[in-house]
């Protein structure tokens, strides 16, 4: 057949107010109206025409050369995936399941404070370093995990001391995470932290009500208040932009989303992420789940009412990013690849992120960890005592994983117009559906991806100028008067 | 290049040298030009001491009482302002003809070496269409090169015509300026369509030494539009792939957009166009056009008002800032801008080209305005003091 021009490689979905999206294979998008989309996948588009131009511009169509396209074309594609080009970058330590926190949530399934026989040995610490070590990634984060991970801290700093020892040969950007309730802090260890450039994180789900609502200690205290005391010491010493919280979001917090970001912003802590429930550990039993769960529509909703709140923060001058938001808008609005373990294709399980548990058994991710904890051995890679890197990093569990979480093959996800603004996550996949690949019409984590991505879809379309420069300031991590240009 | 006449003495052959003001001052052995701009400087030394060993030729003012002394190359008769204007470390060429070539201007900081006159585009707007070049114009920039050696320029344009045909006569050029003036910034003004030969663009990368800075015209999001402008076909895939080479070597790259009717009308894709394929350049640049040359020719086509375009200038510079990507705004007089915009806007017109109006006098902003050109036949209607 003798058609005017070429079309080449996209994707479409039609939008409730009768557009089609159009998007192609490096993250371009269009919207056309319904007669328009018609002409063009039908050869009917005037080539001289604006639009045929503009989808010209885009790799969306040729009426003249093919070939530089296509080059063009490989090169933003190679650059959206460029999260592969390094291997493992994330490697999370469990360093004991111990913990003097019992949260009703907690997906890591923890232990008794005083149960020593579920803390990491110093042999199996020193083989962890090793492994982690051997990732042919240039940049490496040991991220150290629990349980709390300070009541093992004399392993804490065996690895760091190993680590870094090893990293006089290796030569690689080294970074350590410590993640913790922050309880157990106190100066020693502050300044300990300090010295060695070892990162935060820790958790606050919220005002005293909502965070001790889930956060429960094992000695009756209240988890908030302790948390307070310690997260103002720990400031004391250490750079506050160093400290950074998660929160995980259940029933009893869905409809306090302000509240929660409001004690954010109190405390100074420089964005969030609005994370919803994990389907693993504790929070999977019945009695759990009754106080705990909520639909995947109502935190769709619960997040579509929420971000205007924040936009609306960033706008009145405090630069404050919701993460979920920033990584969607980067894949979206930006030619940059952005990683993200548990969104991304190829999934992170394994090639972007592993975890190391107590014992040496090596897992894809902390999920699952905790499908092994919960019984399930599943994602058993191996164990750094008995094996070599390349048996553990080449498992046929891993390959397997990562054939199984690729969008462009996955039924459903291959023709889905978000593809490239999406990811897959199998192990989620087969604690939910018991299927790696999983069944996307019935699949929560599809239903919300794209009910997010079409909201900010929506956003972007509206184009409100304040909007989108709070968005830019998210994406380029900079102030709202550097995004507008006003230089002073 | 400004240019200016006189009558010549012992002029055998072209002589570059680097002006002198003072006789006491022969900072360059066998390459100063003495400039004569008062009778009180023909002082006895002048007369009895000098000959070609301290002195390679003299400038001498048309206000000054001058017979031309035995030997030594004398371009005589030279307009009064012309001398005035002279600075002690300008780089002259004086042709037997009595022609004479400023290529140098120590107060300027748009200095640039023109390589060749010939060009593999033909661009609708062409201030300076292609011509044939003059015989060894290579041995003059060498030459010239080195005498710079002695000024030491902290910034330094290598232009055309397109540069790039010069092949490997264009590395030479390149890896000499390493050599004479290491510390001389330089910006090669190239379409890059040579460029797309990564061994080519390798070797030239590297004899910039991380001192080179490399600016690429690019008109429009596709092919159709770039090329109808470049007047050459295949031009728009060429570029980018030399853009594409440059960036896999990690050279700092520029782009340039020259605004006119044929380009105002699309900037909005342009931008996007520049972010999604080459979000590493370091600088965009739009630019007003110089209205001589083809741009003269072709003006009915080509005109447009910036004071009417500046929305559209305004939405392209803001696209750009939001994303990171910097930018700058040359030949556009702030009294056609907004002041938002007045931050992006440079004093961009060479120093020689640099002109302004009689009402320019009044206005409160001339200094930090580039003026308009003086080889242009068409500025804004709505130019106004500020």
């Amino acid at each position: 057949m003798n058609n005017p021009y070429i079309l080449l490689p996209l994707r479409f979905s039609r939008f409730p107010n009768s557009k089609v999206l159009i998007v192609n294979d490096s993250g371009e998008y269009l919207f056309l109206n319904p007669v328009n989309f018609e002409n063009l996948i039908s050869y009917r588009l005037d080539h001289k025409s604006e639009l045929f131009l503009n989808l010209k511009g885009k790799h969306i169509v040729t009426d003249t050369d093919i070939t530089p396209i296509i080059d063009l074309l490989a090169t933003k594609y190679i650059t959206k995936k460029a999260f592969l080009q390094n291997f493992t970058y994330l490697h999370m330590v469990v360093l004991t399941l111990r913990c003097n926190h019992r949260c009703n949530y907690c997906h890591a399934s923890s232990e008794a404070a005083d149960k020593h026989s579920w803390d990491m040995s110093q042999d199996t610490a020193k083989k962890v370093v090793q492994m982690v070590m051997e990732t042919p990634s240039s940049a490496v984060k040991i991220e150290f995990q629990g349980g709390e991970p300070l009541l093992n801290f004399d392993i804490i700093k065996l690895i760091v001391k190993e680590a870094k020892k090893l990293n006089r040969q290796k030569n690689k950007n080294l970074s350590f995470v410590l993640c913790t309730n922050l309880t157990l802090i106190d100066k020693p260890i502050l300044r300990y932290l300090k010295k060695e450039g070892i990162l935060v994180s820790t958790s606050l789900d919220g005002p005293k009500e909502i965070h001790d609502c889930h956060r429960i200690m094992r000695n009756g205290e209240s988890s908030y208040d302790s948390f307070i005391e310690k997260l103002r010491l720990s400031k004391d010493i250490l750079d506050r932009n160093n400290i950074s919280p998660l929160m995980t979001i259940t029933q009893n917090s869905i409809s306090h989303l302000k509240e929660i970001i409001d004690e954010y912003v109190d405390h100074g802590f420089q964005g969030i992420f609005l994370r919803n429930l994990n389907p693993y550990g504790y929070a999977r039993t019945e009695a759990n789940k009754k106080v705990l769960e909520y639909s995947t529509n109502e935190f769709i909703e619960a997040y579509k009412k929420i971000l205007p709140y924040i936009i609306q923060i960033n706008l009145s001058g405090t630069h404050f990013p919701e993460s979920f938001t920033t990584i969607l808008l980067t894949r979206i609005l930006t030619p940059f690849s952005t990683g993200f373990v548990d969104l991304q294709s190829p999934t992170g399980a394994g090639i972007s992120g592993v975890i190391y548990n107590y014992n040496g058994d090596v897992y894809p991710s902390d999920e699952a960890r905790m499908l092994a904890k919960m019984g399930d051995q599943r994602f058993l890679m191996g164990n750094v005592n008995k094996d070599s890197y390349f048996t553990i990093f080449e498992s046929k569990i891993l390959r397997e994983i990562i054939e199984s979480s690729c969008v462009e093959t996955i039924p459903g996800c291959h023709s889905c117009a978000y593809q490239i603004y999406c990811g897959a996550d199998p192990i989620r996949n087969y604690a939910t559906q018991k299927d790696l690949i999983g069944h996307r019409p019935t699949n929560d984590f599809c239903h919300k991806n794209k009910k997010i991505i079409t909201f900010l879809l929506e956003l972007i379309e509206k184009d409100d100028p304040d909007t989108m420069d709070v968005f830019w300031s998210w994406i380029t991590n900079r102030s709202l008067t550097e995004v507008r240009g006003q230089i002073s | 290049m400004k240019e200016f006449i006189g009558v010549p003495h012992n002029i055998n052959q072209p002589i570059m040298g680097i002006i002198t003001t003072k006789l006491n001052n022969w900072f360059v052995k066998n390459s100063s030009i003495f400039v004569v701009k008062d009778q009180n400087q023909l002082s006895k030394k002048f007369s009895l001491g000098l000959n070609r060993r301290h002195l390679m030729a003299s400038v001498v003012s048309d206000h000054v009482q001058f017979s031309p002394l035995g030997g030594i190359p004398c371009l005589s008769d030279v307009n009064g302002e012309v001398c005035e204007a002279l600075n002690a470390g300008d780089v002259v060429l004086i042709e037997p003809s009595g022609n004479a070539t400023i290529l140098y201007l120590k107060n300027s900081p748009h200095n640039s070496l023109f390589l060749t006159n010939r060009c593999n585009c033909l661009c609708i707007m062409c201030p300076q269409p292609p011509t044939a070049d003059p015989e060894n114009l290579l041995g003059m920039n060498l030459k010239l090169i080195s005498l710079l050696g002695k000024v030491k320029p902290p910034h330094l344009g290598i232009t055309g015509g397109e540069p790039t045909l010069l092949g490997d006569d264009l590395i030479k050029i390149i890896a000499e300026c390493g050599e004479k003036i290491p510390n001389t910034s330089l910006t090669l003004l190239t379409n890059a369509r040579k460029l797309q030969n990564i061994e080519f663009a390798k070797a030239l990368v590297q004899a910039g030494r991380c001192k080179l800075v490399i600016e690429v015209p690019l008109f429009s999001d596709n092919d159709t539009e770039h090329d109808s402008i470049t007047g050459a076909k295949g031009s728009f895939y060429e570029t980018l792939r030399g853009l594409y080479s440059l960036a896999l070597l990690e050279q700092p790259v520029g782009l340039r957009m020259v605004l006119h009717a044929l380009t105002i009308e699309r900037l909005p894709q342009y931008t996007e166009f520049i972010y999604r394929n080459l979000p590493f350049v370091i600088n965009v640049a739009f630019m007003g056009m110089e209205t001589t040359g083809l741009a003269e020719k072709n003006l009915d086509l080509l005109w447009a008002d910036p004071y009417e375009y500046w929305h559209k200038l305004n939405d392209a510079v803001k696209f750009l800032v939001r994303r990171n990507v910097p930018v700058s705004i040359y030949n556009h007089q702030l009294c056609t801008l907004p002041r938002d915009l007045w931050p992006f806007a440079k004093r961009s017109i060479s120093t020689w080209k640099e002109t302004y109006l009689p009402l320019c006098s009044e206005c409160n902003e001339k200094n930090n305005c580039c003026g308009i050109f003086v080889t242009g036949v068409k500025h804004s209607d709505f130019l106004n003091a500020l």
